[in-house]
This record gives structure tokens, C-alpha cells and sequence, in this order.
């Protein structure tokens, strides 16, 4: 079910209806909190409830096994590793791989050969699968000691405010919250609200309706031929995807502080950033953070020579690319960030330029349009069209954007503003009780009576 | 909560939201209505903008009439057999399928299959409450910036007319200021290129066509009514040719009513009838199935 639909209200009223009989008691909360969970997730697609125990049972297993014989760890981690690696795989990238075979084989049939059930995408099988594998590799490293509780194992992998989109959880972050959730005070539920309605404006208000002016330039039959046009399209998508994504992500820690469970922020006013190295440290912080932890420093990081931490750089990106989709052009998008990562590297301009007011300016163009341009590719339907709609942006050229409406413009307008503002630190007045109330209750009039047409979450798609 | 109550019961809603809860309404009542009537037509969106059911039962009275017609419909399987479902079990039980080129390709039939993953809750909330959402009605940005510019955001001041009847499955259109008809051929000429009738389909459709016969149900067909160039176009769509289409479908059972297309139809946009053609061509199809039924 989508956080932006009337069963989910209901869903979550009926959950904190009855948390506080159980939270202070850990076994029934974890009943409690795994029931709701996968209620949440078969709600989707009863079904795909069997991957979710499939993935989990596995990591279960796996992690006290190495800690059962932390010698003899290594299979157990190739276990895990191929369970969840083997459910991506089928499961996501299975047609993927096929069609590309089938470049090579045409002989092939162009299904390929297993039940049209492993050709659905489970909705959150990046997020759980990526969470779950932590969890083993911490066990393996030795930074975590497994849990022989299973509820307290599926109440961890499958808690649903960010089972579906995120944020990716840690283990040793979350597994001894679940011991004892904090006592909700006042200051603790207010901020909850104010993280839960935030995240609706951000996608509701924001997102939803930015989403008709990007399907539209996206869907149509012959691209408007106007380079002004397709960057005010881009700026567009740039916000609708940031909106939606870090708004789920705020109503899950939202909803989790309400829990009195605290997740970690993900994201960090990443479109204020000076260097695409800031971006990544500010966009998706719990996946770019993953993918550093778990692929980046163990392939050897930067601590190999500069060319093998050129190539390790770019395996990770590739792979992150990969993760966001089973397609050629979000793999390009990787190599894109893969590419603007190396140069900043190599040529260490971002240092030079923030020396200076004019230098830190540029810096945050040149950010811009790179992000700008490899967003064409995360979002276009194919390379064609990517390719098509980059060779518009950089003719400078073509009729004015007359048309692109000024809501759209405000929208985006006033995001900006805000995400500087708040990058900045905000002003004393607006950290004022009645003003925080009276902002919270404007938020909520918005977010009933400005929504968009209601689109699902851009990253339920990964 | 005061702030939310009184804009919600005090502020209107606009005609676009009220337009667009109707559309939506329409289309969800069209899928998942239980209702059953006497003959059923469907097809693509020449159908469910160009016959009246109303006109049709004014001319073959004691018959409930319903129009299953979508955007864009294919003649499939499911199409066919949800509009046999829509059928009354006992009773007359004549189905009226609208023939068009694009009607017979391999696509999929995309609104269709849209309209039937909506979710529940949706489906209950705009057909079973729909004065919660008039409620609390949204205004996309735009028209917020409109009300505060004064703008007249609560009357229909559009140029394409469309009236949604949910009861009947038909909806009235025209245009108060036609734009021609030269970016529908241009988009029909794309799809004509990329599209090609699907002999398979055709073939199922007859073979469909026979089976509803052996199940009791009359079938009627004709080649739904668009401008002369429209015509033309489609006369060379590939893989189209409707005297090999009449003849299968005579074959299997059907009815042919080509005959009562009155003369004087006008097409606002080269494929879609307006009202008052819609109206006529209704009408003359009605008195058409009287007429057969009471075997003339």
C-alpha cells in the first residue's frame, strides 16, 4: 500500500492504536511489529511475502552459523550472498539478462523460460535484499553479533515504514532499538509530525505535480525541440525525484520516531552541493553509504594506487547504476557520475573553487547541470531517447518554454528557496512553538488541498 | 482543523477536479458496475463517444442499452468477453461490435488493462463516497494562481465539450471552436505505420463471434462512421480490408448494419462523432435492430 493513500491512514491509525500496549514488551512487539509488516507487504502482492522469508530465513541462518564457527564463516557468507544476489538476479535483472543474451543468441525465444511470476518486479527487493546482506556482512566482519531471536530478525528486515523505498536500515543501528524504543515525549511525537507531514508535502504537493509536466515532455511522441524547455523539464524531475524520494524516506522517520525508533537521516540538501563528491555524500545516504561500506572499501577503496581506486570508483557506480535499474541507461547514469567523480579527482577543481564566493558559485553550476544531464538518462525510456533530449538541452536553442506553466515554476521556485534556506540554518523565528504549529498546520492544508493526482513513489520501481 | 473544514466545506471545487472525479467516476462505474442490459456495444473511443445508448433504446424500445467502449479498445479476448458479461442472462442479448482498423491490431488494450489495476481502496472511495473527495478537492498550483489572479476557475470555459454520463457509458462531445482534423490523421497515419491489422485477430474475433452466437447472443457489427479522409487513410492501413472483415463476420452469425449509417454525419476531429451525430447515427441504428429483430 502507498503511504499516500486513505489505507495506509488507516493501516498506521490501527498500528499506533495499539503500539504502546506492546512496545515496552520486546518479544510481543516484535509480533506485533513483524504482523503489521507483512500485512503492509502482502497488502502489494500476497505472494512475494515467501521471497521476503526466503531472503530472511537464509541471513538468519547464515549469520549464526559464522558465529557458530567464525573460522569456517566464509560459506555462510557465500550462502547469503547468493541468496539474496540469486532473488535480485531472477527476479529483477532476469529479463534483463535474457534480452541482452538474446543480442548475442537470436536463436533464443524472446520470454524467457521460467513462470511469469519471476518476471514481477517485488516491490522493495533492492531495499530488503541490500538490508539483509548488511546484516551478514557485519556478522562476518565481526561488527555485529547475529540475533538467535527470529522475530526479532523479520521485525528488523521487514519494519515497514522503510521496507518498501528506504531508508536502508543497519543492523547495528537498529537491532538494539528494538530491545527498548525510546519513550515518545512530546518534543519526540511533534518532531514525528513535523518529519511525517513534511514528507507528504514533499511528495504529494511537490512531486505530484511536477510528475504531468515530466511524463508529459518524457512521453510525448516527438520531443519539443526547445533546449530552454528541457532544462526547466530536468529541473523538474530533478526536484520531483528528490521530493518523492527524500519525502518517503521523511515519513518513515517520521513514523519510526513515533515507534521510538530513531533512523538516520538519508538525505542532505544534496542540490546545494559544491562537488559531486558532496552530492553523493548527501543524496540517498543510506545506499551510497552501503555501496561504499560494502563495495567500494573492500574492493580496496583509495588505498590502492590511484588507478585501481579510478577503476574501483567506477565498478561501484556501475553497480549502483545497475541497482536503480535492469537497463543500459541507468547504467549510464553510473558511469556518468563514475565519469564527473574522476575528473573532480583529477583535476581537484572543486578545491580550488571553493576558495572564492564567484569560485563556490560556479562550482554549484557545474554540480548542476552534471546532475541535470545524468538525470536525462535515469529518467529517458531508453538510450535513444536520452541521447535525443542531451543533444537538445546543449543546442541552446529552439522556440521558448512559454508554455511550461508557472505552477510548475513556483513549485519548483520555492523548493529551491526552501532547501537553501534550510541548508543555511533556518532563522530563530521559525524554531518558535507557535510558528513551527502554525507552518505544520499550513503543511497539512497543502498537502490535503494542493496535492498532485497522487503518483506512486518513483523508487518503489527498484 | 478549522483552517481545513471551512475551505473544504466553504471553497468549490474546480471544474477541472470536478471533471476529472467525473471521468474517473465514469470509467471505474463503465469496469466495475454490475449492472446487465439487453445489447451492449463496444470498441474503441468512436464508440464510447459516438453511440447514445438513450438514442439507440428511443429507436428499439423495451431495451436497456449500455456502451462499453474504451480509448483506444482492441477486439480481445477479455474486451469481448467483459462485454458479454454485461450482458443481461435472459432477454434480448445482442451485443453491437464498432469495427475500426485500430481495433483489429496486435496491441494490448492499455486503458482497459489500466482501469482494472486500479486499487480497491480507490474504487471504493470515488464509487461509493464520492462527496469525500469533492471534500477534499485538490488544486493543482496552477489554478491556485489562477483563483488568486480572479481567474474563473469553477466554469467549464474549455473548448472540447465532453459530458460523462456514468449511467449509459457514452460521452457527448464537440467542440465549441473545431481545430480540423489534420493532428488526428497525422496521429493515425503513425499508428497506421507502426500497426498493422493482425490477421490473428480478426480471426479470433470471428471465431468469437460464433461462439456468442451458439450462447444465444445476436451480434451486430458496422464500420463506424469518421470523416472522408479518414477513410481514405484507413483504406490503406495494412492488413485492412473490410469487405474480408464482413464477410467473416457474416459467416460466423453476425449482423451487418452498414446500411443504417445516415448520410450527413460530421466528425469533429476526422475520427469522433459529435453530439448531434452521435445522436442521429444512434437512432438510425436503433430503429435498424427494431427492424431486424422483428424480422423485416
Amino acid at each position: 500500500m502507498l503511504f499516500n493513500s486513505l489505507v495506509f491512514i488507516a493501516f498506521a491509525a490501527l498500528f499506533f492504536l495499539f503500539w504502546p500496549l506492546v512496545k515496552r514488551r520486546p518479544r510481543a512487539s516484535w509480533v506485533y511489529l513483524v504482523a503489521f509488516s507483512f500485512f503492509f507487504y502482502g497488502w502489494w502482492d500476497w505472494r512475494f511475502l515467501s521471497l521476503i522469508l526466503f531472503s530472511g530465513i537464509i541471513d538468519f541462518i547464515a549469520a549464526i552459523g559464522m558465529a557458530a564457527r567464525p573460522r569456517r564463516r566464509t560459506p555462510w557468507l557465500l550462502f547469503s550472498l547468493a541468496g539474496n544476489i540469486g532473488s535480485l538476479g531472477l527476479f529483477k535483472y532476469g529479463r534483463f539478462i535474457w534480452e541482452n543474451l538474446r543480442a548475442f543468441l537470436p536463436a533464443l525465444p524472446v520470454d524467457p523460460p521460467v513462470s511469469d511470476l519471476f518476471l514481477i518486479l517485488p516491490v522493495g527487493i533492492s531495499f530488503y535484499t541490500f538490508q539483509s546482506m548488511s546484516y551478514t556482512i557485519d556478522v562476518y566482519r565481526g561488527r555485529l553479533a547475529p540475533t538467535r531471536d527470529p522475530l526479532k530478525f523479520f521485525a528488523y528486515l521487514s519494519l515497514f515504514p522503510q521496507l518498501v523505498a528506504g531508508p536502508i536500515v543497519r543492523a547495528s543501528d537498529f537491532l538494539h532499538q528494538l530491545d527498548a524504543p525510546r519513550d515518545t515525549d512530546e518534543p519526540t511525537r511533534f518532531r514525528g509530525l513535523e518529519l511525517i507531514l513534511h514528507g507528504y508535502f514533499k511528495k504529494v504537493v511537490i512531486a505530484d505535480n511536477l510528475a504531468p509536466v515530466v511524463n508529459a515532455a518524457f512521453g510525448a511522441a516527438t520531443p519539443e525541440a526547445s533546449a530552454g524547455h528541457w532544462w526547466l523539464v530536468m529541473v523538474a524531475f530533478a526536484f520531483q525525484i528528490y521530493c518523492d524520494f527524500s519525502g518517503y524516506s521523511d515519513i518513515a522517520r517520521g513514523l519510526a520516531k513515533w515507534m521510538g525508533y530513531d533512523f538516520q537521516r538519508n538525505f542532505d540538501h544534496p542540490y546545494t552541493s559544491l562537488s559531486i563528491r558532496e552530492f553523493w555524500t548527501r543524496w540517498h545516504i543510506s545506499l551510497s553509504s552501503w555501496f561504499r561500506d560494502y563495495v567500494y572499501i573492500p574492493l580496496g577503496g583509495s588505498r590502492c594506487g590511484r588507478v585501481r581506486e579510478a577503476a574501483n570508483l567506477w565498478v561501484t557506480m556501475l553497480v549502483s547504476g545497475l541497482w536503480h535499474g535492469a537497463a543500459w541507461h541507468f547504467v549510464i547514469w553510473g558511469a556518468l557520475h563514475a565519469a564527473f567523480l574522476s575528473a573532480e579527482k583529477l583535476i581537484g577543481y572543486p578545491a580550488l573553487l571553493a576558495r572564492s564566493a564567484p569560485g563556490r558559485l560556479l562550482a554549484f553550476l557545474i554540480v548542476a547541470v552534471q546532475v541535470l544531464v545524468a538525470w536525462v538518462f535515469f529518467r529517458a525510456s531508453s538510450l535513444d531517447q536520452a541521447i535525443g533530449i542531451v543533444r537538445i538541452m546543449f543546442s541552446f536553442s529552439g522556440p521558448s518554454p512559454s508554455s511550461f506553466g508557472a505552477g510548475a515554476i513556483v513549485l519548483m521556485a520555492g523548493m529551491a528557496m526552501r532547501e537553501w534556506y534550510l541548508y543555511l540554518g533556518g532563522h530563530p523565528l521559525f524554531a518558535r512553538p507557535i510558528v513551527r504549529t502554525a507552518m505544520l498546520a499550513l503543511t497539512f492544508w497543502a498537502v490535503l488541498f494542493l496535492r498532485g493526482h497522487g503518483e506512486q513513489f518513483i523508487y518503489f520501481q527498484f | 482543523m478549522m483552517l481545513i473544514v471551512l475551505w473544504g466545506a466553504l471553497v468549490p471545487p474546480d471544474i477541472e477536479y470536478r471533471r476529472e472525479l467525473e471521468r474517473e467516476r465514469f470509467w471505474l462505474i463503465k469496469v466495475f458496475g454490475d449492472d446487465r442490459h439487453d445489447l451492449v456495444v463496444t470498441g474503441d473511443s468512436r464508440v464510447y463517444r459516438g453511440l447514445s445508448p438513450d438514442d439507440i433504446a428511443a429507436t428499439a424500445p423495451g431495451r436497456s442499452v449500455f456502451n462499453y467502449g474504451f480509448s483506444s479498445g482492441i477486439f480481445d479476448e477479455e474486451l469481448l468477453a467483459r462485454a458479454e458479461a454485461r450482458l443481461a442472462p435472459a432477454g434480448t442479448r445482442e451485443l453491437l461490435i464498432a469495427i475500426s482498423p485500430h481495433a483489429l491490431t496486435a496491441k494490448r488494450n492499455e486503458h482497459l488493462a489500466e482501469l482494472l489495476r486500479t486499487p480497491r481502496e480507490e474504487r471504493l472511495l470515488k464509487r461509493g463516497i464520492p462527496s469525500l473527495p469533492l471534500f477534499f478537492h485538490r488544486l493543482s498550483p496552477q489554478r491556485f494562481i489562477d483563483l488568486l489572479a480572479g481567474k474563473d476557475i469553477l466554469n467549464d470555459t474549455s473548448n472540447y465539450r465532453e459530458a460523462y454520463d456514468a449511467r449509459t457509458g457514452w460521452v457527448a462531445s464537440s467542440y465549441l471552436v473545431e481545430k480540423g482534423e489534420e493532428g488526428t490523421l497525422r496521429s493515425y497515419r503513425e499508428m497506421r505505420a507502426k500497426f498493422p491489422v493482425s490477421p490473428d485477430r480478426v480471426a479470433a474475433l470471428r471465431d468469437r463471434v460464433a461462439a456468442l452466437r451458439d450462447r444465444g447472443v445476436t451480434v451486430y457489427f458496422l464500420y463506424l462512421p469518421s470523416s472522408d479522409r479518414m477513410r481514405e487513410l484507413e483504406r490503406e492501413w495494412p492488413g485492412f480490408d473490410y469487405a474480408m472483415v464482413r464477410r467473416a463476420l457474416e459467416s460466423a452469425g453476425a449482423v451487418s448494419l452498414d446500411d443504417a449509417v445516415p448520410p450527413g454525419l460530421h466528425s469533429y476531429d476526422g475520427s469522433h462523432l459529435d453530439e448531434r451525430s452521435a445522436r442521429l447515427l444512434s437512432r438510425s441504428l436503433g430503429a435498424a435492430i427494431a427492424r431486424k429483430r422483428s424480422g423485416e
